[in-house]
């Protein structure tokens, strides 16, 4: 061990661009995760970060919030379901909003406050009341932008004042502005014009299902609808499963790259160490005790490698512009640096047979 | 040299051969021979005649063909190599030719290297300290072997071989890469270490002038023991090549 140490301490400059290496190596790892991150978060915030545990879907909206569109009628019946404890519509409007600080994209959420699809983040002030039409809880980064509670939300000549803020709660990258169906449904059908005189719809309905229900368990009973879980309904907004499956790939062969790095470096630095790992073994070094320090090697070179990475990513995640939905979160940063970890002990430990492989007869007699 | 008491090591009927068929060689034919405590046995013989082979066969780094190794008191056959290795730590230590010192290491570091392994730490830098003042290079512990000459190299690994206290010093051209006055000083630490300190010193080498050191020489011609000599032993900085 204290070998493994004192080559690291003294021998600084090779093991500075293995280092170097595993750095960049999670620096771009840790980046695409946050980007990765802020775009399945940014997407997805609006069906997670609600009380319901299960979405259901007109037949061909193909799980998608806004394509779907259901009678009353239907929300009554998935709610009469057994296995569903709160059923209650929801309707989505993609569209421009203006707060006395600005125009705003927002997806306006009409939801039933006493029902399900209501968000469960709130920092601030309270979410609109049963029953009460024309107020509205913001999403955290419109508040960042400066809407406050107390200013007026206006999409075309309808407005709802902002009594809250909840966080986490974006839909497609767009911020959200909850209010009630009404409200929703008013705004609606002055944007969209086609939609005038009809007073009843919803988009879609979210489901609290009874505990241990599944979504699947609900959709053998709902018919034709589609019924899936929050998290599936969140994989199912255009693009996100797409975008997390693409990064996430890149994000492995990154890691995979990490522990053929970390193999090519060991495999040299024990073919260079043959004789001399012969002659420690002459003298009574077991493989397993050479092995482990290689291997502890390893580790300390990508935990180095792990903290020079993730400060570099968050450097950059200071400086990248807000339009870059890039999010570092801690488990995030946990898991990659597990996996970091991992990667580098299974490149090492492709040395281990090298090591055990080396015979102590060739440190003895020059004549071999 | 203590005639009565028990070998440190034994060879009986020791066979070696490389190889199979028409390209093998037999390295050790039929070997027998006891090493004691406290004597310096130089084996000599011309190149190729096993004199490596024998190291390596009794410091359990190759299986034997066939015969019989014990090494103090312990067969070697069916022993893993993980086991060989705990026996060398304990009772075995090598000498090399080019010394195989840890460049990364200092000469305290490299000595106390394998002695960490088995020893506990409590009093482990006393005993370096002693190791290294045995061999004349306390002031030198702290430097590195890139630092040091030839003969001050093979002192630290003679250092790092005695601190562990083996039974067994095997050492394979220990002087083959020092000029005499340095050679010298290497084999009198080796004598004191048989003398003072009752280790069994294996001496091999090419240099017939080494053996006026021995208590015995061993001669070696094509595997087998072609001569052995019992004698009194010259003061090893007396030796001259
Ligand atoms: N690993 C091996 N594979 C095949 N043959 C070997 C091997 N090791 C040794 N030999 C052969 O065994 C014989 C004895 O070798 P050994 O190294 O013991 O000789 P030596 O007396 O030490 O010679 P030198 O004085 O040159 O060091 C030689 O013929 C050598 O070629
Ligand atoms: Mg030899």
């Amino acid at each position: 061990m204290m070998l493994a140490l004192n080559e690291i301490r003294r021998g600084r400059g090779r093991f500075a661009s293995i280092i170097a290496a595993l750095s960049l190596i999670v620096f771009l790892v840790l980046t695409l995760a946050a980007l990765a991150d802020g775009l399945f978060f940014g997407a997805t915030g609006a069906v997670r970060s609600t009380n319901a545990t299960a979405y259901a879907f007109s037949p061909d909206a193909k799980g998608s919030l806004i394509r779907s569109s259901m009678t009353p009628e239907q929300v009554r019946e998935v709610s009469s379901d057994p296995g569903v404890a709160t059923a209650s519509g929801v309707g989505v409007l993609l569209t421009a909003g203006t707060a006395p600080s600005g125009e705003y994209d927002v997806a306006v959420f009409g939801v039933q406050p006493d029902g399900a699809g209501v968000p469960t983040t709130l920092t601030d002030g309270r979410l609109p009341q049963p029953g009460e039409n024309g107020t509205a809880a913001i999403d955290q980064e419109l508040a960042y932008e400066g809407v406050a509670i107390g200013d007026s939300i206006t999409v075309g000549t309808q407005s709802a004042e902002v009594v809250g803020v909840v966080r986490d709660s974006s839909y497609q990258l767009q911020p959200t502005v909850w209010t009630s169906l009404d409200t929703w449904r008013a705004m609606r059908n002055e944007v969209r014009p086609e939609f005038t005189g009809v007073t009843d719809d919803v988009n879609a309905v979210a489901i609290i299902t009874d505990s241990g229900v599944t979504a699947e368990q609900v959709q053998s009973e709902v018919g034709d609808l589609t019924v899936l879980s929050a998290e599936a309904t969140g994989l199912a907004i255009p693009g996100v499963e797409q975008q997390s499956s693409t990064l996430n790939s890149i994000i492995y062969t990154a890691l995979a790259v990490a522990a053929l790095v970390v193999a090519l470096f060991f495999a040299l630095v024990v073919l260079e160490k043959r004789e001399l790992f012969a002659a420690l073994k002459a003298l009574g070094t077991s493989t397993r005790k050479l092995g482990a320090g290689v291997v502890l090697q390893a580790i300390i070179a990508s935990a180095i490698g792990v903290v020079i990475g993730a400060l570099a990513s968050r450097g950059l995640g200071a400086i990248v512009p807000d339009e870059v939905p890039t999010l570092f979160r801690t488990e995030t940063l946990i898991t990659i640096s597990i996996f970091t970890l991992v990667a580098g002990v299974v490149g090492a430990a492709f040395s281990l047979r090298r090591i055990a492989r080396i015979d102590p007869a060739t440190a003895i007699g020059g004549t071999l | 040299m203590d005639v009565d008491a028990l070998p440190v090591a034994s060879l009986r009927d020791v066979t070696k051969t490389y190889g199979q068929g028409d390209a093998c060689v037999h390295a050790l034919k039929k070997v027998t021979l006891d090493l004691y405590p406290g004597e310096v046995i130089v084996v000599l013989g011309p190149s190729g005649s096993g004199k490596t082979t024998l190291l390596n066969v009794t410091g359990g780094i190759e299986p034997v063909t066939s015969g019989e190794v014990e090494v103090c008191g312990q067969s070697l056959a069916n022993k893993k190599p993980e086991e060989l290795a705990t026996l060398r730590r304990k009772h075995v230590a090598f000498i090399f030719q080019f010394f195989n010192l840890i460049q990364t290491l200092t000469a305290a570091e490299n000595v106390s290297l394998i002695a960490e392994l088995t020893q506990k730490s409590a009093g482990l830098h006393e005993r370096v300290e002693e190791a290294l003042s045995g061999v004349g290079l306390l002031e030198r512990a702290a430097h590195f072997p890139a630092q040091m000459s030839g003969g001050q190299q093979q002192r630290v690994a003679i250092a790092r071989a005695l601190v562990t206290g083996p039974d067994l010093l095997l050492c394979d051209e220990p002087t083959g890469a020092l000029d005499l006055d340095t050679g010298r000083h290497v084999l009198a630490l080796l004598q004191a270490a048989a003398r003072e300190q009752g280790r069994c010193v294996v001496i091999v080498t090419h240099n017939s002038g080494i053996a006026t050191m021995a208590d015995r020489v061993v001669r070696f011609h094509e595997g087998s023991i072609a001569q052995v000599v019992q004698q009194e032993a010259g003061e090893a900085r007396d030796v001259t090549w």
